[in-house]
């Protein structure tokens, strides 16, 4: 898929753990590790807001397109 | 239907009982191990040992129902995902073992069936999981379609919840 998702990225950069993130955004590690390795079918922008809000980051920052 | 040879295996049986028997109590006979059978179906069936007794293709008694799909995810996350999706379903999880990733849990009672027994086995093929659903009538030669149900709505909720 094209759209690439860097919250592995975010999470390196503010040294911060998946279940951190999960207790922090109240969405499973699950989830988490689904959207991570880019499997999900859709984000939602109640998801996408509190990442952001948690990571203190931008959606671009979480969401790359690549042209394949 | 599906079932239409579980009907016949059991008029068959029963006709034969009668024709050979010729005594009225044949009918009570056939009553109480009715009700024994419901009875062990009833104390067995939150044990994930039993699952081959519920699946196997001699048990008449129990209607079945088996599907599988694919999801491109390890078969651990898969493991984890059906349970948070079955912990948001109708279904109620009895048995979850992480170690054989199997999973049981259970239909309650509706006006169609006396229940089902609903399995989830994994295997895992380079990086995506096959899960393997089963559906398991209590105590029924045929259940209507709600083995069906039961497999139809569960994909439903899995297919939603890869919105995230």
């Amino acid at each position: 898929m094209p759209i690439i998702v860097n919250v592995d990225v975010m999470l390196a950069k503010r040294k911060m753990q998946l279940k951190e993130l999960s207790e922090k955004t109240n969405i499973s590690v699950v989830n988490l590790s689904i959207l991570k390795t880019g499997k999900a079918k859709a984000i939602r922008f109640s998801t996408l807001e509190s990442i952001c809000k948690v990571l203190e980051c931008q959606p671009g920052d979480i969401l790359e397109y690549q042209d394949i | 239907m599906k079932n239409f040879k579980n009907f016949i295996i059991v008029a068959a049986l029963l006709a034969l009982i009668f024709l050979s028997s010729g005594s009225p109590n044949i009918i009570y006979v056939l009553a109480s191990i009715n009700v024994v059978v419901i009875v062990f179906n009833n104390l067995v069936r939150k044990s994930i040992a039993f699952k081959p007794y519920f699946l196997n293709k001699f048990n008449i008694f129990s209607a079945k129902f088996s599907k599988e799909f694919k999801v491109e995810i390890p078969a651990t996350l898969a493991f984890e995902k059906i349970l948070e999706v079955l912990a948001e379903s109708k279904f109620k999880t009895i048995t979850a073992d992480n170690e054989t990733l199997q999973i049981l849990a259970i239909a309650s009672m509706s006006w169609k069936s006396w229940g089902e027994n609903i399995y989830f086995s994994f295997q895992e093929t380079n990086g995506s999981t096959i899960i393997r659903f089963d559906s398991a009538a209590l105590f029924q030669i045929a259940t209507w379609g709600k083995n069906e149900d039961n497999y139809r709505t569960f994909f439903e909720q899995l297919e939603d919840s890869f919105t995230i």
